[in-house]
């Protein structure tokens, strides 16, 4: 999995960096999660998913807190002003990547 | 219930203005074989499904197919978004801009809207599965189409790549779950 850069070049780029992580690591989360959905017997992919998700779990405090929430209705801390509706969104410039 | 999650499945930045292709790529938000016709499909078919292992199934590809609408619908978003009028009109897209200026719609290359007569659900699990299977091998084939019409343009490319291979991965997971069932319903017959 790819480490975090410890020193950026700029705040855009760690911002990239951060986003990128996140999203390898849920994906690898969504497709660790169909394989168990039909192999739930599978222990070695069970221990995989829980490590994964202290990762996961990790990364994405760390980007919340510097970015914005990555998710409403109470499954993340809401700072003042309220940051849920700061552009820019996933399907706009600068969102996705 | 659903939490959004502020993201998208897989980086989407497209720079190219090729409007001819961001039409073509309408096929997987609005089309026969998109992605709206499988995260409804399968959302739809959880109810009758008789086993933990096939409820769960649908369930969670139902969802993943959401973020792959959404992703689509960036693709199709980043390349109309600058682009001219005349523009449009080059590329074929004037029916399109008059109905649905530069928004999204659910509706295929052809201008067909989207329908329910594209989805299956027939209640009956074994068919069910075996309708799903079908569906990603369906969905997989239009992503080779649109690889093709792609040019070689590595930032339309590598999504397109990631979607395709998303659906062998559910495919294989449908096939799996379909034998499971039938297992199941071979042992309620033993039993009983």
């Amino acid at each position: 999995m790819k480490k975090m850069n410890a020193c950026p070049a700029s705040n855009e780029n760690s911002k990239q960096a951060m986003l990128l992580e996140l999203q390898q690591l849920s994906f690898s989360l969504v497709d660790l999660n169909l394989f168990l959905d039909t192999h739930p017997d599978n222990q070695q992919a069970v221990a995989d998913y829980n490590q994964l998700f202290q990762q996961y779990w990790d990364a994405k405090a760390a980007y919340e807190l510097q970015y914005g929430p990555m998710n409403n209705f109470g499954h993340c801390p809401a700072s003042y002003p309220w940051s849920w509706i700061n552009d820019p969104w996933p399907w706009e410039r600068g969102g996705s990547v | 219930m659903w939490i959004y999650e502020k993201k998208l499945q897989f980086p989407v930045d497209i720079r190219c203005k090729d409007l001819r292709l961001a039409k073509a790529l309408i096929a997987q938000y609005g089309g026969p074989a998109g992605e709206l016709s499988a995260c409804l499909q399968y959302l739809n078919q959880r109810f009758t499904m008789p086993t933990g292992q096939t409820k769960a199934l649908l369930t969670d590809i139902g969802t993943e197919e959401i973020g792959h609408l959404e992703m689509i619908g960036t693709m199709v978003y980043q390349i109309m978004e600058n682009a001219s009028l005349c523009e449009l009109k080059e590329a074929g897209l004037d029916g399109y801009y008059t109905l649905h200026g530069k928004g999204l719609f659910y509706s295929d290359p052809n201008g067909y809207n989207w329908t329910s007569d594209y989805i299956s659900g027939m209640g009956d699990p074994i068919t069910d599965l075996t309708s799903n299977i079908a569906a990603e091998q369906r969905a997989k084939q239009t992503y080779e189409y649109l690889m093709d019409l792609s040019c070689g343009n590595e930032d339309v490319l590598a999504p397109l790549r990631f979607l395709r291979a998303r659906e062998i991965v559910h495919y294989q997971r449908f096939g799996e779950a379909l034998e499971t069932v039938k297992e199941y319903y071979n042992q309620k017959k033993y039993f009983c």
